[in-house]
């Protein structure tokens, strides 16, 4: 039963990655091009898609968390982050940058997300937000997706 | 209080108040570097070791963080430091000296089919430092090595490595929940109006 357990976290644990690591890069790509390229309407198509992307990132998130809860509680329990072995440190690091992530999340999901809207042909300030924070939690996934894989190689 | 901080301070009891590591699910051994995945499934172990009269005692303790009313296996591996010969046909005991003090003396029968492997599962029953001193009656082998363990009175407070992995856990758990229950109510939320077009 462990190893079909282990096997399920790590699975869902990469299509989390896929979902939100994956969403946000995407996300930041498409966004860089429709400004780059000053193409309005790519802004709004992505804007119109923003509640079914949040869809895809809040799912994303969930699979990331509760696949990472699972693998801690077959290697022991919830409290086990290895500490205070350099890979607990990392662990740790992971766990602070992934509640920043969500906290920055949980704003443009509440705050911003629900008000972007096309005003006289120009995106709204809040859309603005959207791209401004979607971007800081890009650098912030990727700094833990390193920090994943230094956990994965620290011991070889 | 909500609904959802109801369901999450249920959650939360039941992830980190009935968590035991089931003892006999542990086949135990000291070397764990190597493969990746076993020395993952291995890192819950306390381990240590010390030289005296010429022998290597390795300690090792599982789980990690012995807890008030759980059942510990205390495993003892005896290696002789100048050949790195495993030595086996010890006759061996363990001294337990609990945090008031007393003391009673266990054997430590070698584990068949594993040489030099000496082990025994004890149920701490006070919280505090245990003195576990692992004694070699062998007459052309006579050793001993002490070690000891803190005792927690339960798995969330243990040394501080512990405390500090259930708190980070539990506040990625919080923080998770929180953009949950803010997720789903802001898709029954009616659009409003941008205050800053």
């Amino acid at each position: 039963m462990q190893p079909v357990l282990d096997y399920l976290s790590t699975f869902l644990h990469l299509i989390g990655m896929l979902l939100f690591a994956g969403g946000h890069i995407w996300f930041g790509v498409f966004t860089a091009m429709a400004e780059r390229h000053q193409r309005r309407m790519d802004e709004q198509v992505l804007a119109a898609h923003l509640p079914v992307l949040a869809n895809g990132f809040g799912v994303g998130v969930l699979l990331l968390f509760g696949s990472g809860l699972l693998k801690l509680l077959l290697w022991g329990e919830p409290g086990l982050i290895f500490l205070p072995d350099l890979y607990g440190w990392i662990l740790l690091s992971k766990l602070l940058l992934y509640m920043v992530i969500v906290a920055n999340g949980i704003v443009i999901e509440r705050r911003y997300l629900p008000v972007v809207r096309v005003v006289g042909g120009e995106m709204s300030a809040a859309w603005r937000q959207v791209k401004l924070r979607a971007r800081f939690n890009l650098v912030l996934i990727l700094i833990v997706v390193a920090l994943g894989e230094t956990l994965r190689f620290s011991r070889l | 209080m909500s609904n959802g901080y109801w369901v999450l301070a249920i959650v939360c009891w039941l992830v980190f108040s009935g968590i035991r590591s089931p003892v006999a699910a542990h086949h135990g051994g000291i070397g764990i570097e190597g493969d990746l995945v076993e020395w993952a499934l291995n890192i819950d172990q306390w381990q240590e070791e010390q030289i005296d009269q010429g022998h290597r005692i390795k300690f090792l303790a599982y789980p990690r963080q012995p807890v008030r009313g759980g059942r510990t296996r205390l495993i003892f591996e005896i290696q002789a430091v100048a050949t790195g010969a495993y030595v086996g046909g010890l006759a061996m005991q363990l001294r337990l000296q609990t945090p008031d003090g007393a003391t009673r003396t266990v054997p430590l029968p070698e584990t068949a089919g594993v040489t030099a492997y000496y082990e025994t599962a004890v149920e701490f029953a006070q919280v505090g430092e245990y003195r576990l001193t692992a004694i070699s009656t062998t007459p052309d082998a006579s050793f001993r090595a002490t070690f000891q363990r803190r005792v927690s009175p339960s798995v969330l407070l243990g040394d501080w490595a512990t405390i500090t992995g259930n708190l980070a856990v539990l506040a990625a758990f919080t923080m998770t929940w929180v953009g949950l229950i803010a997720a789903v109510q802001r898709r029954f939320t009616a659009f409003q109006i941008d205050p800053n077009p």
